[in-house]
């Protein structure tokens, strides 16, 4: 292949032409080839998790938000439901229904409370070394932030305060660390799970404090409160109120069968304050939005595109004139046309080729790094 | 390899430049200078000779080929085997290297095949031309007699038959001239080529066996040859 040799020594004798050419072109493939393999793999993800967690019931508001908090803990939410829709919805239906309640986080990662059922729900699994959660205070790391964060069963770990400047509000609880769970690459990688109760006592709803001190006659902001759950003081903690009451952010929900859902889907129908949705469908709408905003950006490619042809198709005559000489000392020597066009075209699909495989690289790094903002998306 | 024109008339346009060759033969091994003033149609008739231009009318026989029956394929096949063109300019291809420029035509044309034959000429032919040691030289780092005679070994390393020199010795010095004009005189005879050398240096011409004056048109027979 003479016109890929000389293409080659060509593009080789000049890098800073070839590089600037290769690095333009590359970057004018990158942009629509990642906004593609971005949009695909959202949907790849938002749709996986999406088709396992059917159903989400949260208080009425927005849809988005409501659906995004029940499957990956945005800390968005419309506000709370009483924990007695779970018990009842437990005694009307055959469906696995699984609490969540997600306002609170700890460096960063939001704080997840819920049933063991949940890992059940999404058949996560526990690394080497790790206890199941067995009492108030005990949590569970997702995998991604036990790595980032250095942690493991043994460590504990602070919640972060909800707002520095209101003393009456909640306080922050050492919560033990009793496992870090399998790494799903989902939302479950950078979230800590605690039990419902841990969840209440972080918001206050219930407390641990000295047995000499009591509530009579006292105002309970006197007395003094456990930031830590220990063997020594976990008898001390209790609730204050119906439990019936307490709040839920949301709850996930899978049906038996169709009928089942059907049926649960008409139990909420005309609920006033409470709403149900199918979750493929509500982030199948979400996908929508992101598909025409990736339309709009496609047009904009087309016309980068267009651009960086007409750039190239310039960059090839003025190269073409450039180097009349040289082809002209081709003929004279006795290379025909065809050579010297085959010349040029290997020199246009070896820059292309390796802007090509530049762009992929690029879009499979942005990928790569991408997938951890998926999972984190709605944090 | 001996070349014959009859009666070849070649023209630029209607009322432009006109050569007209009545009749011209070099013999096999010769040595011919084209000389005269510019435009008078001395590098023509080397484009001619090689099959880059074709005559409007005459025949230009080359050894056993009709070379104005040949259609343009045939006539670089014919060109890049039978004829080593080596230009006042040098016209080396500056991003390919000593070696690279040498083995050029055998990339330019399938007529050529690059075997362990060329390869073996090449290096005897580098050593002849004393530039062994600048085979892998980038061509702007070498001297102007340095790329003729890289300009050289291009041209004879395919063995032509038709040596077509324009001008080899126009841009070098006393020294390089000299030492240009001995090696192509040496590389012809060696391989038995015509040699053809368009020059405006008349110091030159007693080494030429035949000599066509393109003022008058008329060939010349030099004293000794």
């Amino acid at each position: 292949m003479p016109s890929l040799f000389l293409a080659w020594r060509y593009l080789r004798a000049r890098p800073g032409q070839s590089a600037v050419m290769i690095l333009g072109l590359s970057l004018a493939l990158y942009l629509p080839l990642v906004t593609h393999r971005l949009v695909d793999e959202f949907d790849r993800t938002i749709g996986a998790r999406a088709a396992n967690t059917p159903l989400v019931i949260g208080p009425k508001g927005s849809r988005f938000d409501l659906a995004l908090h029940g499957l990956y803990f945005r800390a968005r939410n419309n506000g709370t439901i009483p924990y007695s829709e779970y018990t009842q919805l437990v005694e009307r239906h055959r469906a696995t229904v699984i609490p969540l309640h997600c306002r609170f986080s700890a460096k960063g990662y939001p704080v997840v409370g819920t049933t063991v059922d949940y890992f059940h729900f999404r058949n996560i699994g526990m690394q080497p070394g790790g206890k199941t959660m067995r009492q108030v205070g005990d949590c569970e790391l997702g995998a991604t932030v036990a790595t980032e964060l250095g942690l493991g069963p043994g460590d504990t770990i602070l919640t972060d305060r909800d707002n520095l400047f209101d003393l009456a509000g909640d306080y922050p609880l050492q919560l033990n660390i009793t496992a870090v769970l399998a790494s799903t690459g989902t939302a479950d990688d950078t979230a800590i799970f605690v039990e419902l109760k841990t969840a209440w006592i972080i918001e206050g709803i219930g407390h641990g404090h000295d047995p000499d001190l009591d509530h009579n006659g006292t105002s309970p902001k006197l007395v003094k409160t456990h930031l830590e759950i220990t063997p020594e003081n976990v008898e001390s903690f209790h609730f204050h109120g119906d439990s019936a009451s307490f709040p839920l952010t949301a709850l996930l929900a899978r049906a038996e069968d169709a009928k089942g859902q059907a049926l649960m889907l008409a139990d909420y129908q005309d609920n006033p304050t409470i709403q149900i949705l199918k979750t493929p469908e509500v982030m199948a709408e979400l996908m929508g939005m992101i598909l025409r905003v990736r339309d709009f950006l496609d047009a904009h490619h087309a016309l980068v595109a267009t651009a960086m042809g007409a750039l190239l198709a310039l960059i090839i005559a003025l190269t073409r004139r450039l180097r009349a000489r040289e082809m002209k000392t081709l003929t004279l020597l006795g290379c025909g046309q065809g050579l010297q066009w085959s010349m040029q075209a290997a020199e246009l699909a070896i820059v292309l080729g390796i802007a090509f495989l530049g762009a992929w690289t690029l879009t499979a790094l942005t990928i790569y790094g991408a997938s951890s903002f998926f999972r984190t998306l709605t944090g | 390899m001996d070349a014959t024109l009859q009666a070849v008339e070649f023209g630029y346009g209607d009322a432009g430049f006109r050569l007209s060759i009545p009749e011209l033969t070099l013999a096999t091994g010769s040595r011919t200078a084209f000389i005269g003033p510019s435009g008078s149609g001395k590098t023509t008739l080397l484009r001619l000779l090689a099959g880059i231009a074709t005559p409007q009318s005459g025949t230009i026989q080359i050894g056993n080929h009709a070379l104005h029956t040949l259609p343009e394929a045939g006539r670089r096949a014919f060109r890049i085997q039978q004829i080593g063109f080596v230009f006042q300019d040098f016209r080396l291809i500056d991003y390919l290297d000593v070696r690279e420029n040498l083995r050029l035509p055998y990339r330019l044309n399938k007529a050529l095949t690059l075997g362990q034959d060329v390869e073996e000429r090449l290096e005897t032919l580098a050593e002849t031309l004393l530039l062994t040691d600048k085979l892998s030289a980038a061509i702007d780092t070498l001297s102007q007699g340095e790329r003729q005679r890289v300009a050289i070994g291009r041209a004879l390393l395919p063995q032509p038959g038709l040596i077509l020199a324009d001008e080899p010795t126009g841009n070098l010095d006393p020294t390089n001239k000299t030492r240009i004009l001995d090696l192509l005189f040496e590389q012809a005879e060696a391989s038995s080529a015509t040699l053809v050398m368009v020059t405006h240096d008349h110091a030159l011409l007693d080494r030429f066996e035949q000599v066509i004056d393109f003022e008058t048109f008329h060939a010349l027979e030099t004293a000794d040859a």
